[in-house]
């Protein structure tokens, strides 16, 4: 077999940066290969050079023996026959399945778009995806790991023999990542090569042939999977060893003394009903359940960000009464780490220094007006001591990495004096070093005494940080375990999935 | 940096070559029109003694033999050929005025916010109720409504008036309109600005006069000499190019000694108008007089005056009562009246006519007259000779 | 030095740009040199100045506040009949600010409290705050506003100077401090930023919302007394359409219509480059008709520097980097 990719010397500058540094690789005619590394470290900037989303760079890209230029991402689609699968795929959800793949290619009978060939076409595509949905579907009906096989569908109507998937299971079930893998293997067996870009060990071991790591704009080395495991694959792609397993370092913490107690929190559409659970000082409470299992609706109400519909919450004994919002929450002390950080987390227009800041403004005054200088010193006291990468306050959060962004957020809530911190799928998008430096934080912080909620979808990372684990399925509260040597995960997953 | 301070460069040229050559494109276009050898006799007219219509009707009809080589189907009622004043019509086909019991007329006009339509919707409701008839009178909240005023035009034809008076936002949006009342069988008239061609009738101001009249004024005030400048509202309607027009032909025709030094928009905005006089000022220290196309810029400019100590003459077109106030207080020196009252009895008046079977021309002029101090405080129908029409049942 | 260099790039750029229209006008027209051409400037920049900065506050929460014009026609009226009833004119100063924040608190109320879009919301109040104003007035004019009053704004400095520029000076450096220097600046820009995370970090949000409404009508306000003084008089169509000059003040000293991004100072130099744009058009004579197209040409040039700020880092790093090898 020859090679389908090979990447010769590739240097590529942004303003500042030289963030690809002579990379060298290549990738064989119709094996599944995975791109490692950790945020930052240039995958995506080696995919949009593929793929012909920057066209500038130096070095030569080969695709099957012969050297490429493409001008942008269509041109590639059309004449380099290779794909890209979307982190967060790009469709349009009020037209149809068949529509969106053809989009912008239609068959077409004298001025009209043929639809009739159209849906055939796109139809026995996705038969041959063994997909449930049909060509004449709204777009909009389907679920996230559908539309990742739309993706797919679209690149195959193109006739790609090169399709990238970057972090295609990043909002997927595991029953809809189960349904990928099987079309990822279909198409290796088709011959079509795959790149596969993915934070999640496992599934590199589970679908891929080799894996090329790269490193801080460099490229480290390509192993055979089968030949590896996950410890050296981590140890080359940080540099140094580091557990990607959550894990206490330290005893647990809490204490007797209730912060928080919720009773009966329902909503009016069934997507919580009659939750209750008490938090302790000191304690790292894990929530875990499925996608859409209510528990990031319930974490929103505690936070104040959305309004309460009905049932009681009580804040170290006493109830909290009148209305409910995110200014009275942190006045109480509750703090939350939202899920999606790029949309909820920061301001994207502001600095790391001023989004710290927001929160605790109170304590930056002198006289009337906020001095700059003490909102620095707080931002600088936090960099160092949450050893936050780069160590520039004046930066924009936005350009940050995920971890690091992560960090920034929670050095806003400890700047202010809050007790409950709430962690919404607190390492979604971060790499496996930042992974590691949140799990050590929030051990730090619970030994101030803080109490935390961790809401997880990663079984493992949710067994092993709580000091007490409630599972969700459908809006209810289907199970507590409250003795963490006894978590069992068959267990978990079946309260999950709503069995007893 | 350099780049930024290269393309805020460029943009300044292109933007200053741009207004270079708008400055002369704009100028050149006006000159040379509407020469006329009946010029002198207007000149001979005494102003402040009123319009005298009979005289502006025999001017239009000269005066469109200079238009002739234009040719088109442009409409011009200030230039109509058989243009005639409610005198001569009266003289022509005798004093009385039929009417019958269940004429029913239909108005549209534009934002009653404005006291010139609020007047001329009076001066409707008083000839109605002279007349004995029913009259549905209608305007817009705002002078930008053209699919509204178009929608209530096409409204009261459907409930089948018998005439249609019309004052149209624009010198197009009621052109449709007209047309499906004309197929109805409703006579159309046309009130004012701006100009609908397909009408049976117009029926207003010589617009063009009114630029003509304050032109003759301000010379006679200075000696026929000085600088003067124009604040022209923004040209949507007729009206406003006339009077413009009408000042500037009257200075070229008589071989005026006075030299129009700037002429800008203001939007018919009193704050605006205010600016635009206080830049003049400062610009022109000679300026020595400055004619606007409505009273409301006027009294804008007025305060602008004020506020220079200088003793620059302002003269404005419409004749508003605040305008009247202005003018006692010794601030505003004159406005050219189109007596909006008695404009609509002379439409109500030729309305009827027409309906009746009278031959009317198409154009009929409406009186007008320049206020100064010397007649602010004199009754209007005085000045303009109104006689009431005498209505036959 | 550096660090006010790259902190206001933008409101830097403006004044640039403004003082080499300024040098284009004086080319072809030395009298726009003169100290009674600039005083006409800074007078004629105070009404779009005052309801920039006001309606700046709109828009940095991601807003916007279309009836800054109805608004201004309103206090107009309100303060003129005050004041030919016999108030004491500073009664009726503040008389017409309460108005002005009233009115701008029931937009506020709309935004926030029935959570509609604000360009629909201010659409709405846009049209029955004018109705209002006609209603209350019958469409005619109030007239002869005593001197006691308008000579509070009138006034002359020596030089020539006019209270009311003073005035507009100070509304702006406390918009300035407002934004710079206090809690309120800070929650302005984060919500202006991202809502949903400005929430999440405890902001209230809806206070926030509230306050800039509030400012805007405030400075919307201002403005109407100013123009009531120099004027002498008020009427119910007064400030059609200003609203679109004092967004584009407000664009093109740097605020993004998206919010979250936007200085006073930046506001000052977008409104006073629109000026110095007004008066050079009419020194220099040009047609009416192409001033438009003149205006809109620059607004649109300036807002493209935003865009064009990117490609530009890229292109000299990419120089800098050529030249380095």
């Amino acid at each position: 077999m020859g090679k389908a990719v090979e990447f010769v010397k590739i240097n590529k500058y942004f303003p500042g940066v030289h963030v690809l540094k002579d990379i060298s690789f290549s990738v064989e005619e119709g094996e599944v290969h995975a791109l490692l590394g950790e945020n930052g470290a240039g995958k995506s900037t080696i995919l949009n050079i593929l793929h012909g989303v920057y066209s500038e760079y130096e070095g030569d890209v080969i695709l099957h023996g012969k050297k490429v230029s493409f001008k942008n991402p269509n041109d590639a689609i059309l004449n380099g026959n290779i794909s890209k699968v979307h982190q967060e795929t790009m469709v349009v959800e009020e037209l149809t399945v068949g529509q969106n793949v053809t989009l912008g290619y239609q068959p077409k009978k004298g001025l009209f778009i043929d639809f009739s060939k159209m849906h055939k076409d796109v139809d026995e595509i996705l038969a041959e995806l063994n997909c449930r949905f049909r060509s004449r579907d709204i777009v909009r009906t389907l679920t996230a790991g559908e539309k990742q096989m739309l993706a797919i569908a679209k690149a195959i109507y193109h006739h790609s023999n090169i399709i990238s998937l970057d972090e295609p299971t990043a909002s997927l079930t595991s029953k809809e990542t189960e349904a990928l893998f099987g079309v990822i293997r279909k198409l290796k067996a088709d011959g079509i090569t795959v790149l596969y870009v993915s934070h999640h060990l496992e599934e590199i071991f589970q679908i891929c042939d080799r894996a090329s790591i790269m490193r801080d704009g460099e490229y480290i080395q390509t192993l055979e999977i089968k030949e590896t495991t996950e410890d050296e694959l981590i140890h080359a792609m940080v540099g140094r060893s580091v557990s990607a397993v959550a894990s206490r370092l330290k005893p647990c913490r809490a204490e007797e003394e209730v912060v928080l107690k919720v009773e009966h929190l329902s909503d009016n559409d069934g997507k919580y009903q009659d939750v209750n659970f008490e938090l302790r000082k000191g304690e790292i409470l894990g929530f875990y359940g499925l996608v859409g299992a209510g528990r990031t609706e319930v974490m929103r109400v505690l936070a104040g960000a959305d309004r309460k519909i009905s049932g009681t919450i009580y804040f170290k004994g006493k109830e909290i009464r009148g209305s409910w919002n995110s200014t009275r929450a942190l006045k109480y002390g509750i703090g939350m780490l939202p899920e999606d950080r790029k949309t909820q987390g920061f301001n994207k227009l502001d600095t790391n220094c001023n989004n710290i800041a927001i929160s605790s403004l109170e304590k930056y005054m002198s006289g009337i007006f906020i001095s700059d200088g003490k909102k620095l010193q707080n931002a600088r006291h936090f960099f160092e001591e949450l050893d936050i990468h780069p160590n520039k306050p004046d930066y924009l959060t936005v350009n940050m990495s995920g971890g690091n962004q992560q960090k920034v957020i929670l050095a806003k809530w400890m700047s202010t004096d809050i007790d409950v911190i709430i962690f919404d799928e607190p390492t979604k998008g971060v790499d496996v070093a930042a992974k590691a430096e949140i799990y050590r934080l929030m051990e730090e912080l619970v030994e101030e005494g803080k109490s935390l909620i961790v809401v997880s979808s990663e079984l493992p990372e949710a067994m092993g940080l709580s000091d007490r684990l409630i599972v969700m399925s459908e809006g209810r509260i289907t199970k507590e375990l409250t003795d963490r040597a006894a978590f069992d995960s068959d267990v978990i997953l079946n309260y999950a999935i709503g069995g007893n | 940096m350099k780049k930024k301070v290269l393309a805020v460069l460029l943009t300044a040229a292109m933007a200053v070559s741009l207004t270079a050559c708008g400055a002369n494109g704009g100028s050149n276009s006006k000159d040379g029109s509407g020469s006329s050898d009946t010029q002198t006799q207007e000149s001979d007219r005494d102003a402040s003694d009123g319009a005298e219509n009979s005289e502006e009707g025999e001017n239009g009809s000269e005066d469109s033999k200079g238009q002739g080589d234009a040719g088109g189907k442009e409409f011009n009622p200030d230039k109509a050929e058989d243009a005639m004043s409610i005198e001569e019509i009266r003289e022509k086909n005798g004093a009385e005025v039929p009417v019958e019991a269940d004429w029913k007329l239909g108005v549209v006009m534009k934002s009653l916010s404005n006291e010139f339509w609020r007047t001329l919707q009076e001066g409707y409701e008083a000839a109605a109720e002279d007349a004995g008839l029913t009259i549905d009178i209608q305007a817009t909240t705002d002078e930008s409504d053209e699919t509204g005023q178009q929608t209530m035009t096409e409204a009261l034809t459907t409930q089948g008036v018998d005439a249609l008076l019309m004052s149209p936002i624009s010198d197009s949006n009621l052109t449709s309109a007209v047309e499906s009342a004309n197929d109805a069988d409703v006579l159309t008239v046309n009130v004012n600005d701006g100009l609908i061609a397909e009408a049976n009738h117009y029926v207003g101001p010589n617009a063009y006069m009114n630029g003509q009249l304050a032109a003759e004024w301000i010379s006679n005030k200075l000696g026929d000499e000085g600088q003067v400048a124009i604040v022209v509202g923004m040209a949507k309607a007729f009206a406003a190019r006339e009077r413009t027009e009408g000042f500037k032909d009257w200075i070229a025709d008589n071989n005026s000694k006075m030299e129009i030094v700037a002429e800008q928009n203001a939007d018919w905005d009193r704050q605006k108008s205010k600016e635009l006089a206080n830049t003049w000022i400062t610009q022109y220290p000679e300026l020595k007089a400055i004619f606007c196309n409505n009273d409301d810029m006027a009294l804008g400019v007025v305060e602008a005056v004020e506020e220079s100590g200088s003793d620059i003459l302002v003269v404005g077109v419409d004749g508003i009562g605040e305008a009247y106030d202005s003018i006692r207080a010794g601030k505003l020196d004159a406005t050219v009246d189109s007596f909006p009252f008695y404009m609509a009895q002379v439409a109500v008046e030729c309305t009827l006519r027409s309906i009746a079977g009278q031959k009317l021309p198409s154009a009929v002029a409406t009186p007008q007259a320049l206020i100064d101090s010397e007649n602010v405080d004199k009754d209007a129908a005085e000045i303009i000779n109104w006689t009431a029409p005498a209505y036959t049942k | 030095m550096k660090a006010i260099g790259t902190k206001y790039k933008r409101e830097i750029l403006v004044f640039l740009a403004t003082v080499i229209l300024g040098v284009v006008f004086t080319a072809l027209n030395p009298n726009f040199l003169m100290w009674r051409t600039m005083l006409t400037i800074f007078q004629q920049m105070v009404l779009n100045g005052l309801l920039a900065v006001g309606i700046m506050f709109a828009i940095l929460t991601g807003g916007i506040d279309l009836s800054i014009g109805c608004t201004f026609a309103i206090v107009g009226i309100a303060v003129a009949n005050c004041c030919v009833k016999g108030m004491n004119p500073f009664l009726a100063i503040l008389a017409g600010l309460l108005v002005g924040v009233v009115l701008g608190m029931f937009n506020g109320f709309l935004v926030t409290n029935l959570k509609l879009q604000p360009f629909i919301a201010t659409l709405g109040t846009m049209s029955l705050y004018r109705g209002v104003a006609y209603v209350v007035t019958g469409g005619a004019p109030v007239t002869n506003v005593p001197d006691s009053f308008r000579n509070i704004f009138n006034g002359q400095l020596p030089g020539g100077i006019r209270y009311y520029v003073i005035v507009m000076i100070a509304v702006f450096v406390i918009a300035h401090i407002i934004l710079s220097k206090t809690r309120t600046g800070d929650y302005l820009y984060a919500v202006g930023g991202n809502e949903e995370a400005a929430k999440l970090s405890g902001v209230n949000v809806a206070k926030t919302k509230y306050i800039a409404y509030i400012v805007s009508g405030a400075c919307t306000a201002v403005a109407g007394l100013v123009m009531l003084a120099s004027l002498g008089s008020a009427e119910a169509t007064a400030g059609i359409g200003y609203e679109t000059n004092a967004i584009a003040a407000a664009a093109i000293g740097g605020t993004s219509m998206a919010g979250g991004r936007g200085t006073a100072l930046g506001t000052f130099f977008g409104a006073l480059l629109l000026a110095v744009l007004k008066v050079g058009m009419v020194v220099i004579n040009v047609d009416s008709f192409w001033q438009y197209v003149v205006t809109g040409l620059i607004i649109i040039a300036a807002s493209y520097f935003e865009f064009m700020k990117g490609d530009i880092a890229a292109f000299t790093a990419r120089h800098k980097k050529e030249r380095s090898m």
